[in-house]
């Protein structure tokens, strides 16, 4: 259920011969570069050893670092690891650091989107963290230069909803009533790139809750749900109204501090 | 006609693309006419003239629809002699009360002190759904909302060479404001039928809205310092936060029954089969964090490197709340508001007790081979408990007279969990041009859950049986990843990773409180393969495709119900990204991802319900499809050179959702989203001098959302203007 289109044949075509126009003019009358974002003009590479003069508290630990097991050293350079995202950084070293020499992904999400293309994809959906709006960067939830990129995974200090909870504070809890989710991780029920969906939810029906509550099918035309103490309950009336986290249901899906099957 | 068009069309691009061509091989010099000055203020201001839901498109560009003005960007830095710095940041853009203020002071090899301000907003709609049967579409009044972040911060560094290096910073942070949430309320005017048991009228499509008032602050101090091949690193946390957040929702708006019932219901309206409810649910809860984290490193050689990290946190928390709720309810004397089914003064307040241990061990035994053990275990205990007083109303039907009925209401809850999660990381570099990489960890969790439902401790001092639960708790997640990077050329480089994810949760109840039974599998598989080439010194392409395909089961109640399949799902999606940089005086950046994500549970086993003397047959099928959330995204970016002093920049982006299913309305409320987007913007850089540059850009989008039944639609101009000098 998609409107029309409103753009029509002309509008492109005449478009396209101003541009084409343009380009002709500025090409043979100018002889200066544009660059592409994220571009240093005019830089090479020189190898990570170069950067660990400086930034030895970021570099030092990059080889634990998720984004160190896909570099393939240079022959002649050695480890180009902190040019690969931060791109070639000749001139940035030869002016000790003079600003608008290196890419810093911190203040653009372009360097990033050079390997994670869907993610672009993903930032410019409707509902997501205002990552384009420059409100957000990927280092506020990534550590890049150490450790799991995604952080609390493997044997890391930090616990999984960490990246979350520091500026979703009321949905931290402790609750008296927890949901079971929250120990798997917000990302269960959220996309935190992006959705389609309100709130950048997986799905935004109660196929987002039945993944995980479809205790059985139950009698035919029966739709089970969150039955979990010994009793079937068939939602399928219910269902018919609305999602499972509508008004009157179960309005805690982040945990309860009133009742114990998160209703509110 | 249009053919003689594309045939000038083809002609004339011919020619550029000669032109083009020819015009590279003079090999322009690299260098930007616009580069980045040392301090610099920028100015600018947009303005928007928006047709259509003015709401959304706030909420969708994230920009006020009045438009705004301020300083964009202020940056400002001095040296003063050879090791110190000075900085200050800034920006003030009204409108869109995006404000920054930030001073910094640097002194090499001695320290830093840095204190700042930023805040910014987040605009929200209230719209919530829309039923296409009928049209229904009843959004808040206003519609636009917004919620304000903002954060204060000082932080010192104390970094003295071969002294122990100190950090201390204070942050508080605040969320204030109003957003809308996904818990909407019922409508039964939704032009279905109420005569058809069990079917119902009602859909919950009624928007609702929290206000925020959240406030954090942290205190954070941390040493390191470097003893002979032993790296010490101390951290101490205090943290603080204050949420009052409340939501407020209507069921049924400006529905009554009637009174008295008449005896048939096929007589009564759709619309007056419910009574409006207004109800406000408040959430208060502070809470005091306390964590102290230890961590050594120890190079024993440039083979062998040795981690430990020891943490205890230790939280308390209040909590607070009420949630008032006011059904309208008609008598003999007219519609009475009876405050039911509701709750007052929460209280009560939880305390969490979490131990984490690491240890690590990186082996290199070779220059390219690399192996990393490691070991985290903890032990967390959380202990909750609270009371409030549960509130109903009985209504007199014929004195109007409500008669409100308290009880008192105590619950508890208590977990234990210890945890165990051993990882391994190798990595690989000894065959040319290959980097090979495996991980695997699997963490493993076992504990115990008691707690007791809301009951009366007025007529039952201890918690009755019946809402007494005594859990076995235990999880297993473990994660396994193997990739390989192959720089097969200069001209291609290929990426892929496979990884496999195995969870199983459960939550056994056991002894005289038997508690759930609830046994929950999952496994994912997938996959990313990623493929760059450089075809050209001047063209590269970039492709990454992501697959992954996870199901889930789920046992309830055994043996009645034993397992049971409860999800099934696949999402494919592949981007492209193509980077053409021609001639030193054009680029072309463009990026597509398709998507294909389908999740489904039930569907379509659910089966057709029989009829029953009371109610009528339907095909529980049509009550839960598969849920769809495919798209199509695109974005184009072209940049050329028109003069010396002048850049053209050209973007155009497009998004596709097509999932929207209103077939299904007759039996659910509709789902899937569905939108179409389109914007097209062009700008140009000028360079009034060497310390000033302007831009301009003029823009149109066009977004549709059928979702909404359209009732989101805007369109419309922009523009925007900056001007930036350099200081």
């Amino acid at each position: 259920m998609v409107p029309q289109k409103n753009w029509t044949r002309n509008t492109v075509i005449f478009g396209s011969i101003a541009l084409w126009g343009l380009l002709l003019i500025s090409c043979v009358t100018v002889n200066r570069a544009v660059l592409a974002p994220p571009t240093i003009p005019g830089a090479v590479f020189t190898g990570t050893k170069e950067c660990l003069e400086c930034h030895k508290d970021q570099a030092s630990h990059f080889a634990s670092s998720t984004h160190a097991r896909v570099m393939v050293a240079d022959p002649k350079l050695g480890d180009t690891g902190c040019e690969a995202c931060h791109g070639p950084g000749s001139i940035h070293v030869k002016s000790g650091g003079a600003r608008g020499t290196i890419v810093n992904p911190g203040k653009s999400p372009e360097a990033c989107f050079k390997c994670h293309l869907e993610k672009r994809g993903e930032f410019s959906l409707p509902n997501t963290h205002p990552v384009l709006a420059g409100r957000v960067s990927c280092i506020d939830c990534h550590d890049v230069h150490a450790g799991d990129a995604v952080k609390g995974f493997g044997a890391a200090m930090e616990s999984q909803n960490e990246t979350c909870t520091k500026c979703h504070t009321a949905q931290k809890g402790p609750f008296v009533f927890e949901h079971g989710a929250m120990k798997e991780g917000c990302t269960v029920c959220h996309s935190p790139h992006g959705s389609v969906n309100q709130k950048m939810l997986v799905a935004r029906d109660a196929n987002l809750c039945l993944r995980c509550h479809l205790e059985a099918p139950g009698a035919v035309g029966q739709i089970n749900a969150n039955a979990i103490r010994h009793t079937p309950e068939d939602h399928a009336t219910r269902l018919m109204q609305g999602t499972c986290w509508s008004a009157g249901c179960h309005e805690a899906p982040h945990g309860s501090n009133a009742n114990n099957h998160v209703r509110r | 006609m249009h053919a003689k068009l594309f045939r000038y069309i083809f002609r004339s691009t011919l020619i550029a693309g000669f032109t083009l061509a020819l015009s590279g091989a003079r090999a322009a010099t690299p260098t930007d006419a616009f580069p980045t000055f040392d301090s610099y203020i920028k100015i600018s201001g947009q303005a928007p003239s928006i047709t259509g839901d003015e709401a959304a498109f706030q909420k969708r560009l994230q920009q006020p629809q009045d438009g705004g003005a301020g300083i964009e960007d202020l940056h400002y830095t001095k040296d003063y002699g050879k090791d110190k710095t000075v900085t200050f940041d800034g920006r003030a853009l009204a409108g869109s009360e995006d404000y920054l203020a930030k001073f910094n002071v640097t002194k090499n090899d001695f320290g830093s002190f840095e204190i700042g301000y930023k805040r910014f907003r987040t605009f929200y709609d209230g719209i919530g759904g829309f039923f296409p049967l009928n049209g229904t579409w009843l959004p808040l009044k206003p519609e636009d909302l917004h919620v304000d972040r903002g954060e204060f911060w000082v932080e010192t560094k104390w970094n003295v060479p071969d002294q122990p290096s100190v950090t201390l910073r204070y942050t508080n942070s605040t969320r204030t404001g109003q957003k809308d949430t996904t818990i909407w309320g019922d409508t039964d005017f939704t032009g279905l039928p109420n005569n058809v048991p069990p079917l119902s009228p009602a859909r919950k499509l009624i928007p609702s809205y929290r206000d925020l008032d959240e406030h954090h602050q942290t205190l954070e101090g941390t040493v390191t310092h470097t003893v002979g091949k032993t790296t010490y690193l101390l951290t101490l946390l205090g943290d603080e936060t204050n949420d009052v957040d409340t939501r407020y929702g209507t069921r049924y708006p400006g529905e009554l029954k009637l009174f008295p019932t008449p005896a048939s219901t096929v007589l009564v309206p759709s619309a007056n089969v419910n009574n409006q409810v207004r109800y406000y649910q408040t959430d208060g809860m502070s809470t005091k964090t306390f964590a102290i984290t230890g961590k050594t490193e120890t190079r024993f050689s440039d083979k062998i490197t040795f981690e430990t990290g020891l943490s205890y946190q230790l939280l308390h928390s209040d909590f607070i709340g009420d949630r008032p709720l006011y059904t309208s309810t008609p008598t003999a004397i007219g519609a009475v508001i009876a405050p039911s089914d509701n709750y007052l003064n929460l209280s009560g307040g939880s305390k969490v007790k979490i131990y984490r241990a690491t240890v690590g061990l990186t082996f290199k035994p070779t220059g390219n081979f690399s192996a990393k053990l490691g070991l985290k275990g903890e032990d967390e205990y959380t202990k909750g408990g609270g009371s409030f007083t549960s509130v109903t109303a009985a209504v007199n039907t014929t004195t109007g007279v409500v008669t409100i009925a308290q009880t008192p209401q105590a619950e508890y809850s208590r977990i234990k969990e210890q945890s165990l999660t051993p990882a391994l990381d190798l990595n690989y570099t000894g065959l040319k041009d290959i980097a090979l990489y495996a991980s695997g960890s699997q963490r493993i969790v076992n504990g115990d859950e008691r707690y007791a439902a809301p009951y009366n401790p007025a007529t039952s001092p201890v918690a009755p049986v019946a809402n007494l639960a005594n859990n076995d708790l235990s999880r297993d997640n473990a994660r396994y990843v193997i990739g390989a990077t192959w720089r097969q050329s200069l001209l291609l480089t290929l990426r892929g990773e496979v990884f496999y994810k195995d969870n199983t949760n459960k939550s056994i109840g056991y002894g005289v409180n038997m508690g759930d039974y609830y046994v929950l599998s999952s496994q994912f598989t997938g996959l990313k393969l990623t493929a760059t080439a450089k075809l050209n010194p001047t063209l590269s392409c970039t492709t990454r495709y992501i697959f992954q395909k996870g199901k889930a089961q789920v046992a309830g109640f055994q043996p009645a119900f034993p397992e049971y399949d409860s999800m099934d799902q696949k999402n494919h999606m592949i981007s492209e990204t193509i980077d053409w940089n021609p001639i030193a005086q054009f680029y072309l950046q463009a990026n597509a991802s398709v998507v294909y994500n389908v999740i489904g549970t039930v569907y379509p086993r659910a089966g057709t319900v029989p009829a029953t003397a009371t109610n009528q047959s339907y095909d529980a099928n049509n009550v839960l499809h598969n849920s769809d959330n495919n798209y199509i995204s695109a974005n184009f970016l072209a940049g050329a050179v028109l003069t010396k002093q002048d850049d053209l920049q050209i973007r155009f982006t497009y998004y596709r959702a097509n999932n929207y299913n209103a077939a299904l309305a007759n039996l659910t409320t509709p789902y899937g989203a569905a939108a179409e987007e389109t914007s097209v913007t062009a700008g140009v850089k000028h360079k009034f001098s060497d310390r000033i540059f302007g831009e301009a850009k003029v823009g149109y989008l066009d977004s549709k959302n059928g979702t909404t039944g359209g009732n989101t639609n805007f369109r419309g101009p922009l523009a925007y203007v900056s001007l930036e000098y350099a200081l």
